[in-house]
């Protein structure tokens, strides 16, 4: 049987790579070469959807005859790199190929190897690739090329073998396999490679998944055996560390660090690594550098200005352990050696600067123990003690006074408060009218991306004024390539949250074909264009979601009334880029509809009084006689949009809680899961919209999957700038999702809450104290950013009596007196309150706070605090003492001094714990 | 597109008890020698090295086709600058060893690549603070004409947008301004509260002795755009005196924009110049599109690049005054220059200074996608100019540009210009000012 490709096809076509390989076992060496021309011609003639016209996918055949043909290394090499083999290494059937290289007996096979090796990429360690390589490489004893495809495939082999079968200990293969040398040095040196090297493994003796890396016990187990040299690895580990790579990425070589426990003479030979380590790295590094450091100090194998330099950066690093450990180990320098106490005693100041009380006081407390056996023997100089006095006078929560005592210095003056906040600036104006269909154009395009209600407003009103100027061609000319571009963005599905862009792109449309009907029948437009179409009677319901749906009925009402009832301007337009609206120009438009006889739109005008301020003038509407204008009047009069109700409420988890609680046990059905709020109407509507504005019941249990979100801050906002509590309940749900679900984004809200007016009530603090301990940074800091505007507000403003009847705790009935607790304590209350229950973490509401308080809001933040800390004292959460530390400082910086009683009776009590230690700390200060 | 930059050193950089041995390929020479002599403050220099180091091998950003290139040194007339570019394109990074930091002879001038191997790396960061410490940058002459060992070579991808972002960052911070000033001990405490992942984009206001983190910006606010990318600052940190803060002028309701971050010795300054947002390359940014659509820039450019010499900061009435130009058009000439790597800007001196990058990027300026798709519009005819807009067909869609340059495109809507025009808006005006004419020739 001699060479035919006809014949080769056939088999390789159906899949028979045994019949491939028998064809080319059994010809001669001289026919297999006569052949490879043939073979070469024909794989070059394949197309790319050659795959797809047989039964089976011919490559595997066709890399097998490539291999039982070609005479050199580089003509098969550049065949099997050709797309339509490359990609199908996998379908090469290993063993045959194996039979046909072993009745080749290649000597060029190790070259081939070679070539095909520097041709992996990392997506062969599970394409594949791999596995025909490391066949050739076995079968030629070639060596690969050291690169990073080559080490991460291999590697993917080592680690991957609890799932062979049968499965093969890791340590096993690392062991057997003939590359160790080669490339185990690379597992050190490549960037991002710690993130595969924190595989665990399979315990074949209980077939369970072990977490733990495996690679630091394999690599330690050859280092113990003797396989691999133990000064190689440990300075390659080291180097890795030194290198620096993510924290999580280097765990797997500070375990292995830990496996090889360095003598003390090996630490030593790295001190300098150790020493640069210590200061900068990650919290794991640095201890395992710390903790060699030290021993090898103890042997005394480190020299003084060592230790000392590296203490500097040291003793401010965040994490309190690696501090105080610093510190102990200074104390004990400073022991050893009283000749150069001064100098250790000048470096332990330095943690005088670090944030936490806690290590400030012990900096302290060593110092004046090293003071008190120094100063007799008269080690210590003048100039020293002075410079050290110096450092301690800002020292913070009442050790400066300490301080003073020790050193014999006058106590500093408490510095009086320095809350010094700049008034938040004022709204900013609306930006002028659009005055061409070019600018509309180019607006409207700019909404598929940032959706703000200043956008929206500046649209709508250029719409209508272009509209009545006469220039509907011209919208037509360009707005309709843009509808048409991005129709995907304009036409209404169950997908968008919201219709307002659909209904916006029918109305466009429709200014230039009248005929135009979107969805004649059904769909959101259609309904809303029914109820803006409907009889207008007040108290009907119209809206059964959050305000910011108003604009899609604005949209509506303007798509419906556009042909049928043109008018030349809105009502509605903002003055102020948060949605408010000047009465005297709301006055003058309506002034001008009047003379013009015109009947406003009833929605318009709805939104349009929704805007207005509070203080407005009733008498701005003198004069005015049509409806509208009377309608205007008797608003004014009526004192705007009534204030409601507003109460708290708490929320159940619900049984649906377990589909949410990723590892943690499910909390029972009836643990409070959340505080929210609800609106209750205090007067009948005067508006058709108003009840339901004013309207919010919220469920027993907690909404896992907020189904409506509000995506959109600004756009709430200024369908009521100017009730700011109504806005924060129906946003509470995002904000609390912020805290409690891990969601990211609802903070930028906050800011816009705080640029609103109108009393504050629960629903306005509680979003606040949920975007205070929300889970992303970004949250919170708009969270600060709210607190601060709020609290610099002027004082005029400022938690003036308003006749709201809001009430900040949920014991007591609602009554409608005035509300004289501050907002901030208000807030405290809240955060007390969720704190108590376990529905935030503390943590994240200390550094916020901490914010607020460095930026000059110290006085609105003591007085947060000091409505928290009675109702969180019992329960204790976690994070408590930071928050303990946080008052304590804040409490220094204003000079308060009052009584808590609930912390006066805490602070009696004994112990040591760090909880007791901050609230002695606080009391005393509070009490000195 | 990508391009591939062939290194070729004599041998590897090294750190041995002679001093730090600088390999360097490529530039005015082969392996050109610039410097001989003693760095004031080793240790402050070799944590800056790491640090410029650490930026050039890290991706802040996963890209398509990563660059990892080394590290270039430019000798000017009195001081070293080392400059890196990340491999994602968002993240710059320089050291500047002022006159104070070097005592010896800058013997030539000019810029070129350096090789920073992981082995130096790791002796470098075991430099002490006192150690005096020899310096040479390139090899002496005698080792060039006698050298017969192994030359190190390598080869690794060059990507169009690394370099023209390589050259584009710094024409952006030639709009910067100094914005805060910190203590040593409270850059520590504001460094130490970013996670290395932390991608947010965030402002920071100056309030009392350090920088307030805020989420809307404000007159005088400055980015804070994935300040995760700030981690290789921090290991200088216990060098540095004072931490300033660089960004161009912002107002409220601004998109995030760059901003720059330097540390300080008084003979050394370490900066970290970063994207306005971790995805965002600076190749992007469209900073120099406007000054690229002008031939006249071109014409001045060149002329006012055989008049540059090296100096540290370049002085633009004196070269106004010496080219006879204006200094608007000495200007617009820099940015041309920077575009093609041939400036940078130190926002330090608020001045530009001369460096060429050691890169074939004179086509770099030409490659810019976007100028060379307002180019095939303003060829084919696709611009119809209505009074003050302008209609753009590409394709069969039309677009509408105003004379402000905003657009109906995506891309304008989604950048409002802080990413610069559009091709659309380009293409108008290269059909306003005329220049279609020269391209249909």
């Amino acid at each position: 049987m001699s060479l035919e490709w006809k014949v080769l096809e056939r088999r390789a076509r159906n899949g028979d790579t045994l019949g491939v390989t028998t064809l080319l076992i059994r010809a001669t060496e001289e026919e297999r070469l006569a052949f490879a021309s043939e073979v070469e011609a024909h794989i070059k003639a394949l197309s790319p959807m050659d795959w797809w016209h047989s039964a089976t996918d011919p490559a595997g055949g066709f890399a097998l005859a490539v291999f039982g043909t070609m005479p050199t290394a580089p003509r098969a090499a550049r065949l099997l790199l050709r797309r339509d083999i490359r990609d199908k290494w996998e379908r090469i059937p290993l063993p045959r190929l194996l039979e046909i290289l072993r009745a080749r007996e290649l000597p060029w096979l190790g070259d081939l190897a070679t070539r095909l090796a520097a041709k992996l990429t990392t997506d062969d360690t599970w394409t594949g690739g791999w596995k025909l390589v490391s066949t050739l490489l076995a079968e030629s004893g070639a060596t690969p090329p050291a690169t990073e495809a080559v080490v991460r495939c291999w590697l993917d082999e080592m680690l991957r073998s609890p799932w062979e079968h049968p499965p093969v200990a890791p340590l096993d293969k690392f062991r057997t396999t003939p590359h160790l040398d080669l490339l185990l040095p690379s597992l050190f040196e490549i960037d991002g490679l710690g993130a595969e090297l924190t595989r665990g493994t399979l315990d074949p003796a209980t077939n369970s998944w072990i977490e733990e890396p495996v690679f630091p016990a394999v690599v330690a187990r050859l280092v113990a055996e003797g396989r691999l040299d133990r000064k190689q690895i440990l300075t390659a580990t080291i180097d890795r560390l030194v290198r620096g790579d993510r924290p999580t990425w280097l765990r797997p070589f500070v375990m292995l660090h830990e496996a090889l426990a360095p003598t003390v003479d090996e630490a030593a030979t790295h001190a300098l690594d150790y020493a640069r380590l210590l200061p900068d790295a990650p919290s794991t590094v640095a201890g395992a550098a710390q903790r060699a450091l030290r021993s090898v100090d103890e042997a005394g194998l480190l020299d003084l200005e060592t230790v000392l330099d590296l203490s500097d950066a040291t003793l401010l690093r965040k994490e309190k352990v690696l501090v105080k450990a610093q510190l102990a180990w200074l104390d004990q320098a400073a022991r050893r050696d009283p000749a150069r106490a001064a100098e250790v005693l000048e470096t332990i100041a330095v943690a005088f600067d670090h944030p936490a009380l806690d290590i400030q006081e012990r900096a302290l407390t060593l110092i004046g123990r090293h003071l008190k056996r120094l100063t007799p023997a008269g080690t210590l100089d003048e100039a020293t003690l002075g410079r050290l006095a110096d450092l301690a006078s800002d020292l913070g929560g009442g050790l400066a006074a300490r301080a003073a005592e020790l050193f014999g210095t006058e106590p500093p003056a408490p510095v009086p408060a320095v809350t010094e906040l700049p008034p938040p600036p004022p709204v900013a104006e609306m930006p002028p009218p659009i005055t061409s269909a070019t600018e509309l154009a180019t607006e409207v395009a700019a909404l598929l991306h940032d959706e703000t209600a200043v956008r929206w407003e500046r649209i709508l009103a250029g719409l209508i004024t272009l509209n009545a100027a006469g220039e509907t061609a011209a919208l037509a000319a360009v707005l309709t390539p843009l509808l048409d571009r991005h129709a995907e963005h304009f036409t209404d599905d169950q997908w968008q949250p919201r219709p307002r862009m659909a209904v916006l792109a029918a109305t466009i449309r429709r200014l230039t074909d009248p005929t135009f009907d979107d969805q004649p029948a059904k769909g959101r437009l259609h309904r809303l264009v029914a109820t803006v179409d409907a009889p207008w009677q007040i108290g009907e319901p119209v809206l059964s979601e959050p305000p910011d749906r108003l604009l899609s009925l604005r949209m509506a009402e303007i798509y419906s009334r556009i042909h049928r009832s043109p008018v030349p301007e809105l009502l509605a337009t903002p003055t102020l880029a948060n949605g408010s609206l000047d009465a005297t120009v709301l006055a003058a438009r309506l002034r001008r509809a009047e003379a013009a006889g015109r009947e406003p739109w009833p929605l318009d005008l709805e939104q349009a009084l929704l805007r207005l301020p509070r203080d407005s003038d009733p008498a701005v509407a003198a004069g005015l006689t049509s409806p509208a204008g009377r309608k205007l009047a008797e608003w004014l009069t009526a004192g705007g949009l009534a204030d409601p109700l507003s109460a708290r409420i708490e929320q159940a988890a619900g049984s649906n809680a377990n589909f949410y609680a990723g590892g943690k046990p499910p909390p029972s059905p009836s643990a409070i899961a959340r505080l929210a709020v609800n609106l209750t109407p205090t007067r009948a509507p005067l508006l058709r919209v108003e009840d339901q504005l004013v309207t919010l019941q919220r469920r027993d249990v907690k909404h896992v999957y907020a189904y409506d979100r509000i995506a959109n801050g600004s756009i709430l906002t200024a369908a009521l700038p100017h009730h700011r509590e109504v806005l924060a309940a129906w946003a509470l749900p995002d904000l609390a999702a912020s805290a409690d679900e891990d969601q990211r984004g609802a903070g930028s809200l906050l800011p816009l809450l705080a640029e609103c007016n109108g009393p504050i009530g629960p629903a306005t603090t509680l979003t606040l104290a949920y975007g205070l301990s929300a889970r992303h940074e970004s949250d919170r800091v708009a969270a600060v950013d709210a607190f601060l505007a709020l609290a610099a507000r002027p004082s005029t403003e400022a938690d003036k009596p308003s006749p709201s009847p809001y009430r900040h705790s949920s014991d007591k009935p609602a009554t409608a007196g005035a509300s004289s607790v501050p907002f901030s304590a208000a807030i405290g209350q809240a955060l007390g309150d969720l704190g108590a229950l376990g529905l935030i973490k503390l943590n994240r509401v200390v550094p916020a706070l901490a914010d607020a308080h460095r930026a000059g809001a110290s006085t609105a933040v003591w007085e947060l605090l000091a409505a928290a800390l009675p109702l969180l004292l019992t329960p204790a959460p976690r994070g408590l003492p930071d928050l303990l530390e946080l008052a304590t400082q804040v409490a220094t910086t204003i000079d308060v001094r009052t009584e808590i009683p609930p912390l006066t009776e805490f602070a009696a009590q004994k112990g040591g714990s760090r909880l007791v230690k901050e609230a002695k700390r606080l009391h005393s200060v509070l009490t000195r | 597109m990508a391009t591939a930059a062939a290194y070729s050193y004599l041998g590897s950089s090294a750190l041995d008890p002679s001093g730090l041995a600088l390999q360097t390929s490529g530039g005015p020479a082969a392996h050109p020698r610039f410097f001989t002599g003693f760095l004031a403050d080793p240790g402050a220099a070799a944590a800056g090295l790491l640090a410029v180091a650490e930026v050039a091998r890290t991706r802040y950003f996963r890209p398509v086709s990563p660059a990892s290139l080394d590290p270039v040194v430019t000798a000017g007339s009195d001081r070293l600058r080392f400059e890196s570019f990340s491999g994602c394109c968002g993240v710059y990074a320089r050291l500047d060893v002022l006159p104070p930091g070097i005592d010896g002879e800058i013997v030539a001038h000019g810029t070129t690549n350096v090789d920073v191997n992981p082995p130096l790396q790791r002796a470098l960061s075991r430099v002490g603070r006192a150690d005096p410490m020899h310096l040479a940058v390139g090899p002496d002459e005698l080792t060039v004409t006698t050298f017969d060992g192994p030359v190190v070579e390598r080869k690794v991808p060059l990507p169009a947008r690394w370099l023209r972002g390589f050259a584009e960052a710094q024409v952006l911070t030639a709009r910067f301004d100094p914005r805060a000033e910190l203590s040593a001990v409270d850059a520590r405490a504001l460094l130490s509260r970013f996670s290395s992942g932390d991608r947010s984009v965030l402002w920071a206001v100056p309030a009392g002795r350090s920088l307030r983190v805020t989420s809307r910006p404000t007159p005088g606010a400055v980015c804070l755009p994935g300040a995760g990318r700030l981690a290789a600052l921090k290991p200088f940190l216990r060098h540095a005196t004072a931490l300033r803060v660089y960004g161009p002028p912002v107002a409220a309701g601004s998109g995030p924009v760059a901003s720059t971050w330097e540390l300080s010795t008084p003979s050394q300054r370490l900066s970290v110049t970063l994207s306005p947002e971790p995805y965002r390359g600076f190749s992007g940014e469209g900073a120099v599109l406007e000054s690229l659509t002008s031939d006249e820039a071109a014409d001045d450019a060149d002329l006012i690049s055989a008049l540059l010499s090296w100096d540290p900061a370049i002085d633009v009435d004196a070269l106004a005054v010496a080219a006879g130009l204006t200094a608007a058009r000495v200007r617009d000439a820099l940015t041309q220059l920077g575009t093609a790597g041939r400036v940078g800007y130190d926002v330090a001196e608020a001045g530009y200074f001369h460096r060429t990058l050691p890169y074939s990027a004179d086509a770099v300026a030409d490659m810019n996608p976007r100028l060379a798709g307002a180019r095939a519009l303003a060829t084919a005819g696709a611009v119809t100019v209505e009074g003050e807009a302008a209609a753009v067909r590409s394709g069969d869609e039309l677009y509408h540009v105003r004379d402000d340059g905003s657009c109906t495109c995506w891309w304008w809507a989604k950048h409002r210009g802080e990413r610069g025009p559009c091709k659309h808006a380009l293409a108008v005006r290269l059909v306003r000012s005329g220049v279609t004419a020269e391209v249909h020739a």
